[in-house]
């Protein structure tokens, strides 16, 4: 290295003062030395998980062997319980998703910046954050411990995971909306009310649409999983043929939850179409 | 006497402290005709426009509406002086989403409740008068089109539909074709015209195209920093007092 370079560089910090070859590593050599943090903490977690090639190739035997175990799907065998507890678990997706979506509605406009002072916003957010911030599992099992096992339960975790959701995302669309538009039926002599309903909504309604069968969607997904934490659906019924070693009947359960998800989807597909 | 339509006394407004937009605007308007507002981008004309129906607050002085100053209302009482108050916009602010139809009946929105205006029950009334405006305004086809499907023309049209349906005793229109071609500009501009003296409705209009507001105006004034320059009729409008508004002569050759 020549001259230059070097006192384009900088000078070396005095290997006393850490701080400063801290800062000047990170400056230097940031980028080289981030790669190698990550490869060497990944090289440790797998050590320390025992996340081996070998390891790898007997979990893939047995992989094998447990999908054989699955074939064929059995339908029969427990046919009656299967079918109360995925009608359950629609129950409590279109259930949660209508209390959920009724309520993020009001709080999505309170909640919106460009609309309401602060002392609302302010809170409004706060709660919407809260009902974004857990995993519906928590959520569910807070919910199992507070109010019991069964559907309520599953209901109430839904109905919050769909306020965080659609709650934040509602927020947003209705900052961006054109305020021009907004001020030109307020011009009218419209009440705060009438220009929401005209100035506002028609401005965000598609949107608002969309995020809810989204939502409808992710809902009837994760409603086949509060069964395992006790929260009513078809997930208790699945857990149970796990540990029962029961592979036909999960395959069986699994293939209907597939078929689920899918006809959730085409549906909300077709919802959207006629909103836009 | 009735009071005058309009009579503003020493009208100021700050967006941000020591920089007034306005700094002192009195003029009073009577109950006819139109009144062209002219000047350099940064005059304050369409703040002194919004500070009359108060969607910017001023800072001082008073706007006396028929003899009430609208500056002291509050709450209702503001939202119906504001619905007596019709505006048409720049950029035409329509509901983009909205039918041309709702985009003017929105003008009725300062007489309806909210759960009527929720399944747009308007009264049969307002639904034949804004059938009759629109046919008027030569949208007859257009009522169930959406308000972004249109032309810039159209889109304006239906911005001077929705502040008659207003039934307004004052119309405000800020650059209102500022965003046209020439051509559209003027018809336009007899369109509103035409419509509002045939309703006998005053109107302030900002312009930035000073012939075509000479064209149309039966008064201008001249605004510049803030200031009423100029007050007077169209063709007392000088090459000198163009110069004195808009600062320098170069630009006119």
């Amino acid at each position: 290295m020549d001259a230059l370079t070097r006192r384009a560089l900088g000078t070396v910090p005095r290997p006393a003062d850490w701080g400063a070859r801290l800062r000047w590593l990170a400056d230097r050599h940031g980028g080289r030395v981030a790669v190698i943090l990550v490869v060497a903490y990944t090289l440790y977690a797998s050590s320390v998980l025992g996340f081996t090639p070998a390891r790898f190739w007997v979990g893939l035997t047995h992989g094998g062997v447990f999908l054989g175990r699955l074939f064929p799907p059995d339908f029969a065998t427990r046919w009656s319980d299967i079918q109360f507890d995925m009608l359950e678990s629609v129950e409590i997706a279109v259930l949660a998703s209508v209390v959920g979506i009724a309520a993020s509605l009001p709080m999505g406009l309170l909640g919106a910046r460009n609309l309401m002072p602060a002392w609302i916003t302010w809170p409004v957010r706060g709660v919407i954050s809260v009902c974004r911030s857990f995993h519906p599992v928590i959520v569910g099992i807070v919910f199992v411990k507070a109010i019991g096992f069964g559907p309520l339960a599953g209901v109430l975790t839904l109905a919050v995971a769909s306020v965080g959701f659609i709650g934040k995302l509602f927020t947003e669309a209705v900052e961006e909306i054109s305020l021009k538009q907004v001020e030109a039926v307020r011009a009218t002599g419209a009440s705060f009310p009438n220009v929401l309903i005209f100035g506002v909504l028609p401005q965000v309604t598609a949107r608002f649409v969309g995020f809810s069968t989204y939502q409808l969607d992710s809902n009837l997904r994760n409603s086949t999983i509060l069964g395992i934490v006790g929260a009513g659906g078809i997930g208790g019924t699945l857990f149970a043929a796990f540990q029962r070693f029961d592979y036909n009947i999960v395959c069986a359960i699994v293939v209907i939850i597939v078929a689920l998800i899918m006809v959730g989807e085409i549906v909300s597909e077709q919802v959207r179409k006629l909103f836009q | 006497m009735n009071p005058v339509t309009l009579d503003i006394r020493d009208l100021t407004k700050a967006y941000t402290r020591h920089e007034p937009v306005l700094r002192g605007v009195t003029v009073t308007l009577d109950s006819e005709g139109i009144t062209a507002v002219i000047g350099p981008s940064g005059a304050g004309k369409s703040t002194l426009l919004r500070c009359i129906n108060r969607l910017v607050e001023p800072s001082s002085g008073q706007v006396l509406f028929k003899g009430v100053d609208l500056t002291r209302l509050h709450g209702q009482a503001l939202r119906e002086a504001r619905r007596r108050i019709g505006m048409v916009f720049q950029e035409f602010n329509l509901v983009e989403r909205l039918s041309v139809i709702e985009n003017l009946l929105s003008g009725r929105l300062g007489y309806l409740a909210p759960w009527r205006a929720w399944l747009r029950k308007f009264s049969e009334s307002d639904i034949q008068r804004a059938f009759d405006l629109l046919e008027r305004l030569g949208l007859g086809d257009f009522g169930a089109k959406r308000a972004d499907a249109l032309s810039g023309g159209q889109r304006q049209r239906v911005g001077i539909g929705r502040a008659l349906m207003q039934d307004p005793e004052l119309l405000l229109a800020d650059e209102p074709t500022s965003s046209l071609d020439p051509k559209t500009s003027v018809e336009i501009m007899e369109t509103m015209a035409g419509l509002a003296r045939e309703r006998h409705i005053p109107v302030i209009v900002n312009m930035h195209d000073v012939a075509l507001a000479q064209r149309f105006a039966d008064r201008m004034i001249g605004m510049t920093d803030g200031r009423i320059v100029f007050d007077g009729a169209p063709d007392r409008l000088t090459t000198e007092v163009l110069a004195s508004i808009y600062g320098g002569e170069a630009w006119m050759h």
